[in-house]
C-alpha cells in the first residue's frame, strides 16, 4: 500500500537530485553525426518555382519580349550617340553587365 | 503545446534544413533528455549519452512527423524511451534480465555524489518497467495517460507498474534513512 507521504517522499527525493547537465561537447557531437535529411519540401518547392517560371515565360511570350527589349536597348544606345562619342563608355557598360551576369551564374553554380 | 520559439526553430529545420536551428534545439533539450536516460540506465553516463545522441539523430530525421499535439520535450522523451527500450530488447536477446541489472550497476558512474549514487541504487532496485514508469511520472511529470501513450501500454498496466515501483522505492528510501 502506498501512502501519500511515500508519494511525496519519492517526488521530493527524485526532484532534489535532478541537476542540469552541462553540454560538455554533447551538442557538437550530435551535430557532427547528423545524417542528410530528405529535403523533400525544398526540392518540391524549387521544382514548383522552376515550372511556374517556365510556364509564365512561355505564356507571356518571353522570347519575343526579351528580343524586343534587347532591340530597344540597342536603339537607345545608338540614339544616345554614346557609341560615336565615347567607345570607353560602351566597353564599361558591357563589362559591368557581363560581370553581373557572370557573378550570378557563378554563385548559382557554387550553391 | 510547444512554445512559439521551438516551433519557429522546427520550421527552420524543416523548410530550410537550417542545422543551426537544430543545434539550438539540441542545446536546449540535451539536459532533460540526458537526465532522463541517465535515470533509465541507472547512472551509466556513457551509455545514456550514446542513447541521447541516437535520440536526437532520430528526432532530426523524423522531425516532419512532429505534430505539435504535445510538448516538443514530451515528443523527444518518447523517442528517448523507445531508443532505450530497443537497446534493452537487443541486449535481452543474448543476456538474461538479472545479468543485465548487474551489468548496469557495474557501469554506473563512480564520480557522482553519494546522494546521486543512492538514487541510482534505488532505481536499480526496480524492474525496468517500474523504473521507467517512476521516472516518467515523477521526473518528467507525465500523466498516466501520457505514460501509457509513450510506452504503448494500457493505463491499467502503467498504474500497476507505478504502484509497485512506488512501494519498492519508498521502502528503499526509508531503509536508507530518508523520510524519517
Amino acid at each position: 500500500m502506498v501512502h501519500d507521504s511515500d508519494d511525496q517522499l519519492i517526488r521530493n527525493y527524485l526532484k532534489q537530485t535532478e541537476k542540469k547537465l552541462s553540454d560538455e561537447g554533447f551538442s557538437a557531437r550530435v551535430m557532427r553525426h547528423l545524417p542528410g535529411r530528405a529535403e523533400c519540401f525544398v526540392q518540391v518547392w524549387t521544382l514548383l518555382c522552376v515550372v511556374s517560371g517556365v510556364f509564365l515565360f512561355v505564356s507571356i511570350d518571353g522570347c519575343q519580349l526579351v528580343a524586343n527589349l534587347m532591340q530597344k536597348m540597342g536603339l537607345a544606345l545608338l540614339d544616345s550617340g554614346i557609341l560615336q562619342q565615347n567607345p570607353l563608355h560602351l566597353s564599361l557598360i558591357t563589362t559591368l553587365i557581363a560581370g553581373y551576369i557572370g557573378y550570378k551564374v557563378y554563385s548559382n553554380v557554387v550553391q | 503545446m510547444t512554445s512559439s520559439g521551438d516551433i519557429s526553430l522546427i520550421a527552420q529545420v524543416l523548410l530550410f534544413n537550417n542545422k543551426r536551428a537544430f543545434d539550438q534545439l539540441v542545446r536546449k533539450y540535451q539536459s532533460p533528455v540526458r537526465n532522463f536516460l541517465m535515470r533509465l540506465t541507472a547512472g551509466d553516463r556513457e551509455l545514456s549519452d550514446d542513447l541521447a545522441q541516437e535520440t536526437f539523430l532520430k528526432a532530426y530525421v523524423h522531425l516532419d512527423s512532429f505534430r505539435n499535439l504535445s510538448e516538443f520535450s514530451t515528443w523527444l522523451i518518447r523517442i528517448a524511451y523507445h531508443t532505450y527500450y530497443d537497446y534493452i530488447r537487443s541486449r535481452k536477446e543474448w543476456m538474461p534480465m538479472d545479468e543485465e541489472v548487474i551489468e548496469l550497476s557495474h557501469h554506473a558512474v563512480q564520480h557522482d555524489s553519494a546522494q546521486m549514487m543512492d538514487v541510482y541504487a534505488g532505481l536499480r532496485y526496480l524492474k525496468e518497467e517500474e523504473r521507467s514508469c517512476i521516472i516518467l511520472f515523477y521526473m518528467q511529470d507525465l500523466s498516466i495517460r501520457k505514460i501509457s501513450s509513450v510506452k504503448n501500454l494500457p493505463e491499467g498496466t502503467v498504474k500497476s507498474h507505478l504502484s509497485r515501483g512506488k512501494e519498492k522505492l519508498a521502502h528503499f528510501l526509508k531503509q536508507n534513512g530518508y523520510g524519517t
